[in-house]
């Protein structure tokens, strides 16, 4: 189905093209009207990263001297990674094995640890937890907000390519009117993509279908009505430009063919391109939740995740996009403090977050922010909250040129002030 | 007017030399908008602070941040904000000016915006506009009425229950509305949850696309279940049943590809049949608890067969409460379980005892999973679950927990009468009806066809307030589709199944412990799958190549010399459009009667009804189009 002849195929560049151009001149609605309060940042991009299932920050991030690691060994006896293995943080803390590309930007002063970071009231449940941190609120019981990317839309105008999930359905995304994409790779974004069809008459459709979008009466009080018609227009009016940014995109060093392989790349697609306008993307890798057999995950997933890092990281910085570029990398939960008897972790409370990027105020905070206790492992069965997400969240928004009042509640005051030279 | 910051000597016995400098000085202040010749009456803010929000005692309010707090006020232009204080200032300095009654009728109306201020300054310190609003409340007490409908059965009600219910509506279940219509609820709703036989071969044919794509290569089980299940969603004469067991999965979730990284994928077969088993009979939850619970699918896929005595793994004992009974919080955000603490109670642990012994025997070579039994891997109890609450009970394994949350925890019925109603009904369905339909619920001893009986025949149900609220899931979008197209015997089965990847619902492979709510369904990127898959299905190709076997468009258009508007029509009415407005009626037939060229161009074709080539291009294509209408895509 998939073989085209390479005529077919530079005919479809050339017909993308002109599309290309009518969007361009503002011939397609959605995009030339964005709202008069529309917003952009000062040119910092994010990239967040969130490992899902709820990673294990105390292997990623493990305690390594002291009266801390003792305690921790004595709770991990089968997980703990020998303190030789591990890749220096401060001389108290040290980095997984797997993770080489974490290591090279704490000593280039470009990654923060932030320790013990989570939300008031934290869920164990992946559904709640996972919402939480979506949303990006002080106090999960407090308040029902939407996802914060969506909100952050809303208040700022932004236009649907400013922000995209590149795996997919979100919840940072939903709530709020604006319509961010969250698509399942951006390479299956595209009207038509099936070439055995006709493409011209497959284009009309689409046409038409956005023609009509608009024309549809849509009751007030159901939301959905106008959902549908937005996700519509906002599809029609973003497949092009993501297909010809695809097809313009070069990569100095190649992407590994894995799961985050392919989403960073993706990512690399829209933060490459300008024209796009991009400032956020959000990727996520399940596989963390490990009930069991923790190691073998570890072994599995952090090279993965390394290798596709590394790559990133180099092509960022070749491009010159690294000097702006903000990653977070995030997750629902940590683990239990102690391992459980089947080599794995079950569900836990705060974890850290790293912050990564050119604007990283590594050397600024020793690389690491927050301070973990012996009575933090032992009091409960997981780390306590002492960093509200919310203060990073903020802190990041604002590097970007955003007034993070606007969508997020007042900082609960956490000592991240740091983040960012 | 008084300024306040620069004294500048502006009174009416200054010299008129200086009021004239004085009155030049403040005038460029107030336009350049600089702070030291602000007037009391606003305050300069930042325009990004400035926000509204819809308050149910108060209509509209808005907004800003001034000195680092957010106040309630009127926005005077983009950076001038006029706090609700200054006019509460103002009133009471009036009223401390004023004598008698009008002092009295002043200071009244200044206490009462006081007080009006205090209580909007307090939403605004809840921040800015970007929360959930409170969702509309119900019209009518109808809308939350779980009493039988008292009127005659409508077609629309045909269409209404297989859309909410069942796997959308098509020419293939128009023979209930022939017999139902005119008639009372009781007829349509017992008759379409009634088991019927499935067509002749049905089940065959289901069969052997499972049994056939287990081969050497494993990995074709996944393609074959999926497959084999799209093939029985479509041809079904058991909506009701096969709809429920597809929301029994999205409870109780379970990942093909995740246990053993896939190896035993075949096992999610046995396990969906169970479901669906189930759904057939009287849908007893609490024995449907007690058998997935001893699952080998589900032992493996949350652990529990890893869950040993003195080795607790609570994996299963957390979500069995969280996911398949009981929610995290009740609904007044009450927890209805308690977690694990350090000395090893808490309604987690307990619950994990409870659940230990049991472990899953291996078969490598035909790749089989089979429940065992271990004594002594079971901690022998007695255990006490919710300890020292009302619904405390006391128990000694697996069998006892789950009859005992069923039995005793007042959350159970709440949390399914939420999880259904979400999924038939509306994303938010009014508390009201969560809790009467709980009710039901708990009255039917947890047994779902009776219960589900009562709600798809209230008047709640059919009440227009839902009407379009829920958006329809993938598979029920890609199956309602095959149906109205008439091409369950002609669509492409490999690539539906590949367009179901995108469309982000793979049965047999969940995106976690739980599947997406119906809040994920409205994204640009399912839209334009959704497109995609409609192109695919109808075949415009190149070739001209039609679906096979023995498939026209004609089937699915008005016959004979029917107009352009007369097919549209006809069109909507199979979706189920209810109003075509007149703009997108002209949209549709301006595209009817043109022809796209692959440079861009157009040319002009007349639209004939009767010409085959034009009927599969433009008559399907304005199937394509209306299917991207709020009305199909919601439900």
């Amino acid at each position: 189905m998939r073989n085209v002849s390479l005529a077919r195929r530079k005919f479809l560049r050339h017909a993308a093209a002109c599309s290309c151009g009518a969007l361009a001149m503002g011939a397609i609605p959605g995009l030339a009207n964005r709202p008069a309060h529309a917003a952009t940042g000062n040119g910092t991009k994010l990239l967040l990263i969130n490992m899902a299932g709820g990673w294990d920050g105390l292997q990623i991030c493990q305690p390594s001297s002291g009266a801390l690691y003792t305690t921790f060994a004595g709770m991990r006896p089968t997980l703990k990674t020998d303190p030789a293995q591990l890749l220096d943080i401060n001389g108290a803390f040290g980095f997984h094995p797997s993770l080489s590309a974490f290591k090279s930007l704490l000593d280039e002063g470009k990654l923060v640890s932030v320790l013990n970071v989570g939300y008031l009231n934290m869920s164990r449940s992946h559904k709640d937890a996972e919402v939480a941190f979506a949303r990006g609120i002080l106090d999960r019981e407090s308040v029902q907000a939407s996802g914060m990317i969506s909100r952050m839309g809303e208040v700022n105008g932004w236009s649907s390519l400013q922000a995209l999930s590149l795996n997919g359905i979100d919840p940072a995304f939903e709530g709020a009117s604006y319509r961010g994409i969250q698509v399942y790779g951006i390479s299956n974004f595209r009207y038509g993509y099936d070439y055995t069809q006709n493409y011209a008459e497959t284009l009309d459709r689409v046409a038409t279908a956005r023609q009509v979008s608009d024309l549809w009466q849509i009751d007030p009080a159901k939301p959905k009505q106008a959902e549908v018609v937005s996700s519509v227009n906002v599809a029609v009016d973003s497949s092009e430009l993501l297909y010809q940014a695809r097809e313009n995109t070069t990569f100095p060093t190649a992407y590994p063919n894995t799961q985050l392989g392919r989403s960073l790349r993706d990512a690399d697609i829209l933060f490459s391109n300008s024209s796009l306008g991009t400032e956020v993307a959000y990727i996520k890798r399940g596989g963390f939740d490990t009930h069991s057999e923790q190691t073998d995950s570890f072994d599995r997933l952090l090279p993965e995740f390394n290798a596709a890092l590394t790559t990133f990281i180099s092509n960022m910085k070749a491009k010159n996009i690294w000097s702006n570029l903000i990653i977070l990398v995030i997750s629902e939960f940590g683990r239990t403090n102690q391992e459980n008897d089947s080599q794995g972790t079950d569900h836990g409370g705060a974890l850290p977050i790293f912050v990564l990027g050119g604007p990283v105020n590594g050397f600024g905070n020793s690389g690491l922010i927050g301070a973990m206790t012996t009575t933090d492992l032992t009091d409960d069965g997981w780390l306590p909250m002492k960093i509200n997400m919310v203060d990073i969240y903020r802190q990041v928004f604002a590097r970007m040129g955003y007034n993070p009042d606007a969508a997020f509640e007042p900082a609960a005051g956490s000592e991240v002030s740091l983040l960012f030279s | 007017m008084r300024f306040k910051g620069l004294v500048l000597g502006f009174n009416s016995y200054a010299p008129s030399g200086r009021r004239a400098l004085s009155l030049l000085l403040l005038s460029i202040l107030y336009l350049s908008n600089l702070p030291l010749a602000r007037a009391v009456d606003w305050v300069p803010v930042d325009p990004s602070s400035v926000y509204t929000v819809s308050d149910p005692n108060f209509g509209t309010i808005t907004c800003a941040t001034v000195k680092n707090k957010r106040v309630s006020g009127r926005a005077v232009s983009d950076t001038r904000f006029l706090p609700l204080s200054v006019s509460v200032n103002k009133l009471q300095k009036k009223a401390r000016k004023a004598y008698g009654k009008k002092a009295r009728s002043l200071k009244k109306k200044a206490s009462n915006l006081k007080k009006r201020m205090k209580a909007e300054n307090i939403v605004c310190e809840q921040g800015p506009p970007v929360f959930t609003p409170t969702p509309t409340p119900p019209p009518s007490s109808d809308a939350v009425s779980l009493e039988k409908l008292d009127r005659a059965v409508e077609a629309e009600d045909v269409r209404y229950l297989h859309e909410k219910a069942g796997f959308g509506y098509s020419a293939r279940e128009q023979w209930l509305a022939s017999t139902a219509v005119g008639g009372t609820i009781d007829t349509l709703v017992d008759t379409y949850m009634s088991t019927r036989s499935e067509d002749s071969g049905l089940m065959e044919k289901v069969n052997d696309m499972v049994d056939g794509s287990i081969g050497e290569d494993d990995s074709h089980t996944q393609y074959g279940q999926r497959q084999a299940l799209f093939e029985l969603w479509t041809h079904t004469n058991n909506p009701y049943a096969e709809r429920l067991a597809l929301f029994l999965l999205g409870v109780w979730t379970v990942s093909g590809e995740a246990v053993d990284d896939g190896v035993f994928r075949k096992m999610f077969w046995d396990y969906y049949q169970r479901l669906r088993n189930y759904s057939y009979l009287d849908t007893n939850l609490t024995e449907l608890g007690v058998e997935i619970t001893r699952d080998p699918f589900m032992l493996v896929y949350l652990n529990n067969e890893l869950n040993i005595k003195g080795a607790p793994n609570e994996n299963y004992a957390r979500e069995l409460m969280e996911l398949f009974t009981l929610g995290t919080e009740d609904l007044d955000g009450n927890p209805n379980y308690t977690e694990t603490k350090p000395d090893g109670s808490g309604d987690i642990a307990v619950a994990a005892r409870m659940l230990t012994g049991w472990w899953v025997q291996r078969d490598w070579w035909d790749l089989l999973l089979e429940t065992r039994y271990s004594a002594a891997r079971h901690a022998d109890g007695p255990h006490i679950m919710f300890a020292g609450t009302p619904y405390q009970f006391t128990g000694e394994n697996d069998e006892d927990l789950v009859r005992g949350i069923f039995a005793n925890h007042p959350q159970v019925k709440n949390y399914y009468a939420k999880e259904l109603l979400q999924e038939y009904l509306t994303p938010n369905p009014p508390r009201e009806l969560i809790e009467s339909f709980g009710r039901t619920i708990a009255e039917n001893n947890y047994k779902l066809r009776p219960a589900m009986n009562v709600l798809l025949k209230s008047k709640a149900f059919y009440h227009p307030f839902y009407k379009d609220t829920l958006p329809k899931n993938s598979i029920e979008f890609a199956v309602e589709s095959v149906k109205v197209l008439g091409l369950e015997n002609a669509y492409n089965v490999e690539s539906t199944d590949w367009h179901l990847l995108y469309m982000a619902m793979q049965v047999n492979d969940s995106p976690s412990v739980f599947w997406f709510s119906p809040n994920a369904w409205t994204s640009a990127a399912l839209a334009l799958e959704r497109a995609n898959f409609v192109t695919n299905l109808i075949r415009d190709t190149d070739a001209q190549q039609l679906p096979e076997p023995d498939w026209l468009p004609q089937q699915i258009l008005p016959a004979g010399e029917a107009n352009t508007r007369q097919v549209i029509e006809h069109i909507a009415a199979a979706l189920g459009i209810d109003s075509v407005p007149e703009p997108v009626f002209q949209a549709l037939e301006a595209y009817m009667n043109r022809e796209r060229q692959w440079n861009g161009s157009f040319i002009n074709q007349n639209y004939n009804n009767t010409n085959a080539i034009l009927q599969r291009r433009k008559g399907l294509g304005v199937y394509s189009i209306l299917m991207t209408s709020p009305s199909y895509q919601l439900k």
